[in-house]
């Protein structure tokens, strides 16, 4: 008897419940809530288990499953509207700014980076979370949210810019970044 | 076959890709001659890599609950026993 050319679901599957609880944490806001999404998503992804394609992506796969069960489920009830204005994009620091190599960023507290990443609009903040937090390639971003490979890369491009203004004020204000001493 | 120049506007348009690991090796050498010539690229190069590093600790640094993957473990479990 030929072995079966479907991959184990467990074996798939599970290696990836990390990323899917850290996404469905950021997409919920709260612990409980994203232990139900994961919990969910793992029996919906389990039933449709015959259309996934061997050999394809995954954790793409599930992560599509996971957003797609978030959106349909959850978002109603979920997250008033965020205030950050996404057409306004910051400068990248010359050299002549302060701390122009981002050294600030390193001493931000967690709590701080999240609530910027959560003012961004949730199609910005998924590209985000996917591939900056989470490590995802471009290709793989762009099967799991079904977007187009550049889209993925401008709104990369643009919710970082966004982030990195939001964040630099931060530090800004609370004494993070220092003037430099040379002023020649 | 012509090449549009390559400037600080087509090496930043990569920065990100380069920084990923993303760019293919010809690409990657080129932008590699290209930052060791140009300070104001090195300069963004290394604020991004900064950035990345701190949204890649937030990434890192959280585990899905034991008790939840207990939960799937048992759902699966189950699952199976009855299929």
């Amino acid at each position: 008897m030929p072995p079966s050319p479907t991959p184990s679901f467990d074996a798939e599957a599970l290696p990836h419940l990390d990323t899917l609880y850290r996404v469905g944490l950021r997409l919920t806001g709260n612990a409980a809530a994203a232990e139900d999404l994961v919990q969910d998503t793992m029996l919906k992804a389990l039933r449709a288990w015959g259309s996934f394609r061997p050999g394809s992506n995954a954790r793409a796969w599930l992560v599509t499953i996971l957003r797609n069960q978030f959106i349909s489920g959850w978002r109603s009830a979920q997250r008033g509207a965020k205030p950050v204005d996404m057409e306004a994009i910051p400068e990248l620091p010359d050299a002549g700014d302060p701390d122009p190599e981002g050294r600030f960023f390193a001493e931000l507290v967690d709590e701080e980076v999240l609530a910027a990443l959560d003012r961004l609009p949730d199609e910005f903040r998924d590209v985000v979370l996917l591939s900056d937090l989470e490590g995802l390639p471009y290709g793989e971003v762009a099967e799991a949210l079904g977007i187009p490979l550049g889209t993925v890369k401008s709104r990369l491009f643009r919710a970082r810019r966004i982030l990195q203004g939001e964040l630099r004020r931060y530090a800004e204000e609370n004494g993070l970044i220092r003037p430099t001493e040379s002023t020649s | 076959m012509t090449h549009a120049p390559y400037d600080c506007t087509a090496a930043l348009a990569e920065l990100d890709a380069f920084l990923r690991g993303e760019l293919p090796i010809e690409s990657a050498e080129r932008m590699q001659q290209h930052l060791v010539q140009c300070r104001h690229c090195t300069q963004i190069g290394h604020y991004e890599q900064a950035f990345r590093t701190r949204l890649q600790r937030l990434g890192q640094q959280l585990e899905c609950p034991d008790a939840l993957r207990a939960r799937i473990h048992a759902l699966l479990l189950d699952a199976s026993a009855h299929e």
